[in-house]
């Protein structure tokens, strides 16, 4: 059997969903207020920067996952503390995004039940799915990203036949100037959520076209802005951007707005659904990617730390932070500071020793 | 399961036959004491007919005819077998050395009146014959035995089939007569390109089990895997297909169906021609067809008899009942008590008053609704025809009226409950509407301890699961996931016959079915790090189908 | 050994997940543990301690469409009084044998007391508050305290708060004054510098006494009738006054929110026309460089129909049709006028000319913000009408054209 192909179709929606995951729910560039929408497009231009860079890494190994070629390329004393830092990082992301979505769905709806609660059952799924293995779960983004999909336009339908729409509220354009977008993106949205596509490292070994594979993700990626940012306008224009901009959740109140004739109503569970599913990819890919870093570096069967890595994310998640206030804060500062490191730092630094390598080994015939 | 295993491969190892203690004796040549061997070897069934003859007139010959009445013809055994030989209308040629041509040659040859007679020497052969409703004549001096197939006796003759029933469409169904089975699909499929291959399974009831595909158009790894896959069963008894379905397929830890079973021979013959195989076990009328996917479970013959837009649409309806059993009770447990706010008010209003008396929970209250449900479903199914339909009145109506009127269930319920009951009938595969009543539990407890979230979840699990289901290689839900275009023809769409290639050549349609060529051994790979072989070992771990033990 | 893992995997997802079943549902609420709430009242209490008296209209289901009524009034009112909304609603579970559901409140009314002192702070919670809709429309209870209003019972609708909502939609479909105004609505007006919200009137009409019985629905004509009136004009979260008549269709039509309502003109000589303006279209803009003194152009394009036209007038030449729609048009400018006026009057940019600005001239918009008021007392507009008629209905002309 050997080798998992996973095809190009199953890639793109695997990164759509991750990308959407829960930044199509949550706050997102709202510091550049009403232009949010404007700094996610300039954030996604700087991730498919920093995502060409990926490729052209995975080009050069297209059979390894990152840790393996920083490995190679790092030598063993420096590439293994760097690989198993990055497994940290995978998992500290999970953790992360499990927090973020049990937290918001205990806000949204279930107030009362325990968080620990909620994020077990999460990961209990996650674990399930993968242990069915990372096709099953690409495959399966394949048929959420139709469902999550289908919710938007359902939405779009109906608030625009509730007339609640008014894209007046978007205007003035970059009234502030372009300082707060461009303030923005280099806080938050080159980071969240495009930089952390640097999880796809670990993924695109399994992609079944090694020519194509990149593009793909890059249109999924280019895909997931343009939604992500009719979704921020979208917000902006039915709420208002004070509103919008003061909301944890603001597609929640957005949807909430759509009243068609006293019957379909506060169909804003849909918007739970989809933070749902967002949550679960989200978290579920980088917890994959942690077990492949495992795997592949400690030469275990990729099953076996899948129910111990499950709990340490699940207590990651749990004593991560107090209140989702502090968990936000530390997120946004971590993405200043810590996530470039190994987004941008390291990444960078191993395309330099792959170019040099290339450059001096390629022209020699013999 | 596990201790069943060890019993089937142990038994496997000795091919013997039933009641041969003594091992295999094998003709003696002398009459009587091969007679008396089969006596004993059959335990001295009353059932078992011997009929001494003296045959020949020239070289007259002590010869015998053994058959089993009832499995024999008995027609074919009186007026072709001992008929023919008491009438001798030719004699016994002398050859050159002037001694008489040999009694089986003879019979062969030139006596028997039947479409079918060979020779055997081996016990084993011919107990199994005699066995089937074959006659074995015998004759004193000779180390072989001529079987005569006189098999027949009392069968079902061909009916409508009452599993799968239509409109319109080809009213007849499969029997229990594997033969008569063949027969059928023979008769739509008049191409030599239609295979048929044998094999006997089980070590106790040597049943007879056919294997049929296109050459061409079926897949040779496909053919080959099944092939491979039924050699591999090692059990004592096979009285239906289903247990054939449950040796050969992919993953046995699942509720979905992974072959298709029918009782209606143009669906057989449908499939055959679309690159399946199909599997015929004697003695059940429903016939297994292999690979199936999700989607299949979801059209019937009829889709291609009435105009394709209406069949889309009869699609569609199918697949909404689907949805609407699996998460009817889930959703509106999950809408009431935890996300009223959708509701609107008015309803609201309404089921408020409702519930304002129910003593319990809504939970408590669908899985009553629902377990009463099962109760009426299993008794009207056991039920003869005639009571059967006193118990779905007793049922539905009184049960149902006297338990609202009662004040104990809610009309509402009663409603929900009585619409995920009824889309569980419109689901043409009855295994997998089953499925979809096991699954829509899961869904009543989740959606009540968690409201959306446990049901959003839920979801997400029940399609990797069914992701993670293969058929003989091919994924469950495809054409769906992976997406295929070209593979959407016929799922939740059914294109007109003229879009759909029914017209063209196999090789044509061969190319159009590139997903068939690569058939894996069936288990799901998993995922394996693609540096490391190590791995490997980590994953046989997981192999836990039956198939895979050797 | 080796197919043990299976069951051992069976085995730790049992364990995990059992005791998820033990403890059982935390969120989950029967509906007959539910109180459903149709409509809050909120009042100005005594004194600091008991700010907010809320009164919440709760729905008696049993009552409006169950098998064993008792004759008993369909809704019931609850009050709680605090120093905060929350502390109100806590406390009115006193009396209330269910949770108070806040999810299907329709309609908010707040008092004329509480909104002349101020409704900032009260819409804090109405916006946090996950189970609240942002669809509840607000109402201001005109001279009388808020409560009066969801306590009176209604003919057409057993609930009192629907039968407000639906004379809100009726009324706005055909007399025009009053329009939708959801609690976001009420949030945005808020915030806009220099202005505030417009928020309708609510009062009761007639005899209050035996209101909130079924002895208010004995008499052909109901003693107490709910009646949508004013609007309400705010400047920031206080109510300053109460638009009437053409000040308030103007207001509606400034904020693009009615498409039709009968528009009444007196013929210098025929006596009074009525149409039906049954479509109209505004769009607002702003000229002049200078943020210090700009120009709103208000563009309106109607359509009408005559309705009512008790006179000799020749509706058959065009000319005469085209005089009407002149005055029309006369018409809708003095109606829009008195509406600027009035919020000039008031110093209250309601209208949103601020935001116009600020959406076409951020930079002008950002020096000119903190003395808006100023700018607003003395800026020019123009009104750019047009007004056609399509038709006469179904006769040309009247009777009394040839007696």
């Amino acid at each position: 059997m050997g080798k998992v192909k996973i095809g190009l179709l199953q890639f793109f929606s695997i990164t759509l969903l991750f990308e959407l995951g829960t930044s199509l729910v949550v706050n997102l560039g709202m510091a550049s207020g009403r232009d949010a929408w404007l700094s996610i497009l300039i954030g996604c231009m700087a991730g498919l920067l920093m995502f060409w860079g990926y490729a052209y890494l995975y080009r050069k190994h297209p059979e390894m996952p990152f840790t393996a070629y920083a490995r190679k390329l790092l030598g063993p004393v420096i590439g293994t503390p760097v690989a198993l830092m990055y497994i940290i990082l995978y998992m500290n992301l999970s953790g992360r995004g499990l927090r973020d979505g049990s937290t918001m769905l205990a806000m949204a709806t279930m107030h009362n039940t325990p968080l620990f609660i909620l994020s077990m059952l999460m990961i209990l799924s996650s674990s399930y799915v993968l242990h069915k293995g990372t096709e099953v779960l690409t495959r399966t983004s394949l048929v959420f990203t139709m469902i999550v999909l289908m919710i938007g336009l359902f939405s779009m339908v109906l608030l625009m036949l509730s007339g609640s729409i008014n894209l007046l509220q978007l205007l003035p354009v970059l009234g502030d100037g372009l300082w707060p977008v461009i303030d923005s993106v280099v806080r938050q949205n080159y980071m969240f959520p495009f930089g952390e596509m640097v999880v796809f490292t670990m993924l695109m070994p399994y992609l079944s076209d090694m020519r194509k594979g990149p593009w793909v993700i890059a249109a999924a990626m280019l895909a997931s802005a343009l939604l992500l940012s009719a979704t921020i306008a979208l917000n902006i224009s039915v709420l208002g951007a004070d509103i919008a901009e003061r909301s944890p959740l603001p597609l929640m109140p957005t949807i909430s707005k759509i009243s068609i004739s006293d019957f379909i109503q506060r169909v804003d569970i849909f918007v739970v659904m989809v933070l749902i599913i967002g949550v679960f990819f989200k978290m579920s890919v980088f917890f994959t990617a942690a077990l492949i870093g495992i795997s592949e570096l400690f030469n275990l069967p990729y099953r076996r730390m899948l129910y111990p890595c499950s709990l340490i994310i699940l207590f990651t998640s749990m004593l991560d932070a107090r209140s989702f206030t502090e968990h936000l804060d530390e997120g946004a500062r971590l993405l200043y500071t810590v996530y470039p490191v190994f987004m941008i730092v390291i990444p960078v630094i191993l395309i330099i020793i792959t170019a040099v390598r290339s450059y001096f080994s390629a022209p020699r015939p013999g | 399961m596990n201790s069943r295993r060890q019993t089937l491969r142990s038994k496997s190892k000795e091919q013997g036959l039933p009641g041969s203690e003594t091992g295999t004796p094998g003709l003696t040549g002398s009459l009587d004491e091969d007679i008396r061997n089969i006596r004993i070897a059959l335990g001295g069934s009353p059932d078992l007919k011997v009929r001494k003859i003296q045959a020949g007139k020239e070289y007259p010959l002590q010869a015998a005819a053994v058959h089993i009445s009832g499995l024999a013809d008995a027609t074919a055994v009186n007026e072709f077998v001992i008929g023919s030989l008491l009438s001798d209308p030719s004699g016994q040629q002398p050859d050159d050395t002037g001694s008489p041509e040999p009694f089986p040659a003879w019979l062969i040859q030139r006596v028997l009146e039947l479409g079918s007679a060979e020779v055997t020497v081996e016990w084993n052969d011919l107990l199994l014959a005699v066995l089937s409703g074959d006659t074995a004549v015998l004759a004193d001096g000779y180390l072989s035995a001529v079987i005569c197939d006189t098999r027949g006796g009392e069968a079902r003759s061909v009916e409508e089939s009452s599993s799968q029933m239509v409109v319109r469409g080809p009213k007849d169904g499969f029997v229990e007569s594997v033969a008569t089975n063949i027969s059928l699909i023979r008769r739509r499929i008049k191409s030599p390109k239609l295979r048929l291959e044998y094999t006997k399974i089980g070590t106790e009831t040597q049943t007879h089990v056919a294997m049929l595909y296109m050459k061409e158009i079926a897949g040779e790894d496909l053919v080959d895997e099944a092939r491979r896959r039924l050699n591999k069963i090692s059990i004592d008894e096979v009285l239906e297909s289903g247990f054939i379905e449950e040796l050969i397929q992919d993953k046995t830890f699942t509720p979905f169906p992974t072959i298709y079973n029918s009782e209606r021979p143009d669906v057989a013959a449908g499939n055959l021609l679309e690159g399946r195989v199909v599997i015929i076990v004697d003695g059940t009328p429903f016939v297994l067809i292999l690979p199936a996917v999700f989607t299949q479970f979801f059209q019937s013959a009829e889709d291609y008899s009435q105009r394709f837009d209406i069949a889309i649409l009869m699609r569609i309806v199918r697949y909404v009942s689907f949805i609407v059993l699996l998460l009817g009770p889930s959703v509106y447990i999950a809408l009431t008590t935890y996300h009223y706010e959708m509701i609107p008010t008015t309803l609201l209003i309404n089921l408020l008053s409702q519930r304002e008396t129910v003593p319990f929970p809504a939970f408590v209250e669908a899985l009553l609704m629902e377990g009463a449900f099962e109760i009426l479903r299993e008794a009207g199914v056991r039920m003869p025809r005639v009571i059967g339909q006193t118990v779905s009145v007793v049922g539905a109506l009184i049960l149902g009226s006297a338990v609202v009127e009662a004040g104990i269930i809610t009309p509402i319920m009663v409603i929900v409950i009585a619409l995920t009951g009824i889309a569980s009938f419109a689901i043409p595969a009855y295994n997998m509407a089953i499925a979809g009543r096991i699954i829509r539990f899961a869904f009543l407890l989740l959606g009540a301890m968690f409201g959306f979230y446990g049901i959003t979840l839920g979801l997400i699990l029940l399609v990797a699961h069914m992701n993670s289901l293969r058929s003989f290689g091919i994924p469950y839900l495809s054409p769906f996931v992976p997406l295929s275009v070209k593979g959407q023809k016929d799922t939740i769409l059914r294109l007109p016959l003229w879009l759909m290639g029914r017209g063209k050549t196999a090789a044509q349609l061969r190319e159009e079915q590139p997903e068939y060529k690569r058939v894996t051994t069936g288990h799901e790979a998993g995922l394996a790090p693609l540096i490391r072989d190590n791995a490997a070992a980590g994953r046989s771990e997981e192999k836990v189908e039956f198939h895979e033990e050797e | 050994m080796k197919k043990n893992k299976p069951v051992r995997c069976l085995l730790l997802i049992l364990l995990l997940g059992l005791p998820i079943l033990l403890t059982g549902c935390w969120d989950s609420v029967e509906l007959n543990r539910r109180a459903i709430v149709s409509g809050v009242a909120i009042d100005r209490g005594e004194g600091e301690t008991e700010k907010y008296v809320l009164s919440f209209q709760v729905i008696v289901a049993d009552e409006i469409s169950g098998q064993n009524a008792r004759g008993i009034s369909p809704v019931a009112l609850y009050t709680g009084k605090g120093r905060t909304m929350f502390e109100a609603l806590a406390n009115a579970s006193r009396q209330t044998a269910r949770f108070l559901s806040l999810a299907h409140v329709r309609v908010l009314v707040v008092s004329e007391k509480l909104a002349r002192e101020g409704i900032k702070d009260m819409m804090d919670v109405l916006e946090r508050e996950s189970d609240t809709r942002l669809t509840s429309l607000v109402f201001v209870a005109k001279d009388q305290p808020a409560r009066d209003i969801l306590s009176t019972m209604t003919v057409f609708s057993k609930i009192p708060a629907n039968d407000l909502v639906e004379k809100l939609d009726t009324t706005s479909k055909q007399f025009g004054y009053n329009y939708r105004l959801e609690v976001d609505d009420v949030i945005r007006g808020i915030q806009l510098r220099g202005g505030g919200p417009v928020i309708n009137g609510v009062t009761i009409d007639g005899n209050r006494e035996g209101a909130d019985t079924n002895d208010n629905m004995k008499t052909i004509a109901p003693r107490a009738v709910i009646r949508v009136t004013e609007l309400a004009a705010f400047k920031d979260d206080r109510l300053k006054g109460w638009l009437t008549g053409d000040a308030a269709l103007g207001t509606a039509l400034l904020h693009n929110k009615i498409k039709g309502y009968p528009a009444v003109i007196r013929h210098p000589h025929e006596g009074y026309i009525t149409f039906d303006v049954y479509q109209s279209q505004v769009e607002l803009s702003v000229e002049g460089s200078d943020p210090e003194h700009p120009v709103f152009i208000v563009k309106i394009i109607q359509q009408a129909a005559v309705k009512e036209s008790p006179n000799s007038l020749n509706l058959t030449s065009p000319k005469t049709l085209e005089n009407l729609s002149q005055t029309l048009i006369e018409d809708t400018v003095q109606k829009m006028r008195t509406a600027v006026e009035a919020a000039k009057k008031y110093n209250s940019d309601y209208i949103g000319f601020g935001q116009l600005m600020e959406r076409s001239n951020p930079r002008g918009w950002k020096k000119v913000k903190d003395h808006w008021e100023e700018i607003f007392a003395h800026c020019e507009y123009r009104i750019d009408a047009d007004a056609v008629i399509r038709h006469t209905d179904m006769r040309n002309n009247s009777f009394q054209v040839n007696p």
